[in-house]
């Protein structure tokens, strides 16, 4: 027990000492004030039909609830996800495995640990909504209870499930890359939250409302939304006045599937898990597997290639930069990615145009994030920035070189959709696709750059291609899944702008940050 | 105490063998293992660390495998990676508190332990800050504390020395002297000085294999009246090294004074001189070499 303390105890300390602990409580403070906008704001964020609740402490705590349960599984999984890789990659985890550190009690100090950190987030927002009650001023008197319940009832049960899935996220090998990062993604947005709707019984406190309101002012409101929406100068809202929620009838079957989903995701991490994980280099270091091998064989005239290109490149600094930043693009990514890419590149040869824009073009941008997230972040990740720093190409060459690089890239795994929208003339789609790649690339060199990691550009590279290719909002829709909307809206000449901003933040933040 | 590497092999790849059939008989005491680089001495302290499992071969340690029974192997183990990490936002204190209660310590005796080799580490002062202000050598100071936490029988230090200054240095060399009374103390090292004052016996590992192992005295008594000294013209030297094992080189005002290996004087102003770890292990790496 000792052990397992002192590991979640040591964890905890780290992860509160860190910078980006500060910026994570900065960020929920933000995200807490505008949840709860004054009277006045010309947005509300928690519908109830025509009423608006009156900010008293029943309505703050139940409200913030509903909004921890709606938005931190996401935020929360990817704040507290890789805690077992940087054990590894730091090399903390040499000493750790030569010890005699059980594997179930370091999982299970890292369980504890993100379950302390997550409630310390959430302690933080309860804190900032009870400054909100007091400043908004609606209602001041506090009720401690009414702001503190709402969350250990229906927060704390989801905080538990989503440090559990994280350490199944660190634990499992196929999950712990970049591949986890998108997996989760799209079980979350897939169900994840209408999952923790369930089981966190925040459903139980929209029935409590709805009851309430058909109770003091005879209407029945069909449904509660969260999430931003304007609100007309000319509109009225009716206060509501939310007497606290009784938990008389609340179904305390959830604990029971709560510790259940809990044991077994943590049964799933402690069996996939092995301890030797934490190695910077594996004690089979050397062996590869059969489909490494197999792909190393049917790639074995990339080096002839490469001395070609070389050789032609030989009296260009820019090329032969460029040359070098294409060969580690390529280097070091798991067979399986690539094995992929070259199914989805065969793919666009052949299916119908539709689903080449709609399908095919999506899933191959998605796994080329998963390569060139490596830009930008590579000279911190390798500690390579010594190098560099002093050079005097960094800015003038390298740079433009990386760009140069990624955008090659891009274009080589799309060539056969490209080479297939020329011969229908559809050049407005190729100019689209050209300057979403431009947009792509520099954005995964900003974020690398600023964050020192994969995982922003990851991130917010899901988020974008979510929202435009998949959900075809317009001005994020780099693909052109709607070509005639993406021709109207002058989508191109919004990415040229986009990629001119981007371009200069990189050469502001670059040469700086890598100091 | 018993410590006995059997015929301990590990390979990588078909083409790639780290280390090769080794045989070696440990015993109280500071054994010294020296290599060029990539003779395999790392991927042997991983072995005998229980980091990395052999691919053929055992090690026993009071007649019990260590790959067996590992978790009461690693109780008496003291390990000092070549690259290791800490937690940058914890103090020196705090980490070695962690690494006391994952070793399995009790709390009083941890304290007692850490206060003690933050002492002779010469790192009380700078216990209680964070580790991100630690510079380079005391940061290795902190591995070296942690490997020591445990009273160890066994102490495997892979590079210790990397980064220390010349007192600290010196510092080690007495902690190593103490700590080797009671516990079979394995170091490997570039630096052969290190070895020469503080060394019961030497090994010496070439291809991943054994090519020399016995006490000091005995490695240098194999070399003795073949250790020569002589001084070159600065054009020469190229032609010198081909001929001659060239063993340490000092620039003077008129040339470059050489230790060299040779049966015969290389040169007839050479003198005959004592011989030096560095020259039995020069010895030893171009014997076995060829």
């Amino acid at each position: 027990m000792s052990v397992l303390i002192h590991t979640a105890k040591i964890d905890i300390l780290h992860t509160l000492r860190s910078r980006r602990f500060l910026i994570m409580l900065l960020a929920m403070t933000v995200l807490a004030m505008i949840f709860f906008p004054q009277d006045e704001a010309a947005y509300q964020t928690i519908r109830l039909g025509e009423f608006k609740g009156v900010y008293n402490s029943a309505w703050i705590g139940n409200t913030l609830a509903m909004l921890n349960v709606s938005f931190l599984p996401l935020i929360l999984f990817y704040f507290l996800r890789g805690s077992i890789q940087r054990d590894a990659s730091s090399r903390r985890g040499e000493i750790y495995v030569a010890t005699q550190l059980r594997k179930f009690d370091y999982l299970m100090g890292k369980a504890v640990s993100n379950l302390v950190v997550a409630l310390l987030i959430v302690a933080w927002m309860t804190c900032t909504a009870f400054f909100m009650q007091l400043w908004i001023g609606e209602d001041v008197s506090i009720n401690i209870a009414q702001l503190m319940l709402p969350q250990l009832i229906h927060v704390l049960p989801m905080l538990l499930i989503v440090s559990m899935i994280t350490l199944v996220f660190d634990a499992v090998p196929a999950l712990r890359a970049s591949l986890g990062n998108i997996t989760y993604f799209f079980l979350a947005s897939a169900g994840l939250v209408l999952l923790s709707y369930d089981i966190s019984g925040i459903d139980y406190v929209i029935s409590q409302m709805k009851a309430q309101i058909l109770e003091t002012h005879g209407v029945q409101v069909e449904s509660i939304n969260i999430g931003i929406s304007t609100v007309s100068k000319d509109a009225v809202s009716i206060p509501f006045v939310l007497n606290g929620i009784s938990y008389k009838e609340y179904p305390d079957t959830s604990i029971g599937y709560i510790i259940a989903s809990s044991l077994v995701l943590f049964t799933i991490a402690w069996l996939s898990f092995n301890m030797n994980a934490l190695l910077a280099r594996s004690s089979n270091e050397g062996s590869r597997s059969r489909l490494a091998k197999i792909f190393s064989e049917v790639t074995a005239f990339a080096p002839r290639l490469n001395r070609i290109i070389h050789a032609s490149a030989a009296h260009s600094v820019f090329l032969n930069v460029t040359r070098q930043e294409f060969l580690l693009l390529s280097t070091s990514k798991s067979p399986y990615l690539w094995l992929s890419l070259c199914i989805l590149w065969l793919a666009q040869c052949f299916v119908s145009v539709s689903l080449l824009l709609s399908a095919v073009l999506p899933a191959v941008m998605l796994l080329a994030a998963l390569v060139i997230s490596s830009l930008g972040q590579r000279e911190k990740a390798h500690d390579t920035q010594g190098f560099l720093i002093n050079g005097p190409l960094l800015m003038k060459v390298q740079y433009p070189s990386m760009l140069a690089a990624g955008v090659m890239f891009l274009l080589l795994i799309t060539l056969p959709s490209m080479l297939r929208l020329g011969l229908m003339y559809e050049f407005y789609a190729i100019a689209l696709l050209m300057t979403g790649f431009l947009c792509t690339v520099s954005a995964a060199i900003l974020l690398g750059t600023l964050s020192g990691s994969n995982k922003a550009f990851e991130i917010a590279f899901v988020i974008v291609w979510y929202m435009g290719p998949i959900s075809h909002f317009t001005y994020l829709d780099f693909i052109g899944v709607d070509l005639l909307l993406s021709k109207q809206n002058n989508i191109v000449g919004v990415f040229i702008c986009v990629a001119v901003v981007i371009n200069a933040m990189i050469m502001a933040v670059r040469t700086k940050s890598l100091r | 105490m018993d410590f006995e590497i059997q015929a301990l092999t590990q390979c990588f790849d078909k083409n790639k063998i780290a280390v090769n059939e080794l045989n070696l008989q440990l015993k109280e005491g500071v054994t010294g293992l020296l290599g060029s680089n990539g003779a395999g001495k790392t991927s042997l302290m991983r072995m005998l660390a229980t980091i990395a499992s052999p691919s053929s071969g055992d090690v026993l340690f009071d007649g019990k495998s260590i790959f067996k029974k590992s978790n009461s192997y690693r109780a008496k183990l003291g390990y000092l990676p070549q690259y290791f990490g800490v937690y940058d936002n914890l103090s020196g204190s705090e980490f070695l508190h962690y690494l006391s209660a994952i070793k399995g310590i009790d709390r009083n005796t941890a304290g007692a332990e850490i206060e003690k080799w933050l002492s002779r580490l010469n790192l009380t002062d700078v216990a209680n800050l964070a580790m991100s202000s630690y510079s380079g050598g005391m940061r290795q100071r902190i591995g070296i504390a942690q490997a020591l936490l445990n009273s160890p029988q066994i102490v495997i230090f892979d590079e210790p020395t990397v980064g220390l200054d010349p007192d600290e240095r010196a510092r080690f060399r007495d902690i190593l002297v103490d700590i080797s009374q009671n516990s079979i103390v394995i170091l490997s090292t570039h630096i052969v000085s290190d070895l020469e004052s503080i060394a019961d016996r030497v090994a010496i590992m070439q291809a991943g294999r054994l090519a020399a192992f016995g006490d000091t005295s005995s490695l240098l008594a194999n070399i003795e009246g073949k250790v020569w000294r002589c001084q070159v013209c600065l054009s020469d030297i190229s032609m010198f090294k081909t001929k001659f094992n060239v063993t340490h080189s000092i620039r003077k005002n008129d040339g470059l004074q050489l230790r060299v290996l040779s049966d015969t004087p290389p040169t007839g102003t050479a003198e005959l001189v004592a011989p030096s770890l560095e020259d039995a292990f020069a010895f030893y790496a171009s014997t076995s070499s060829h």
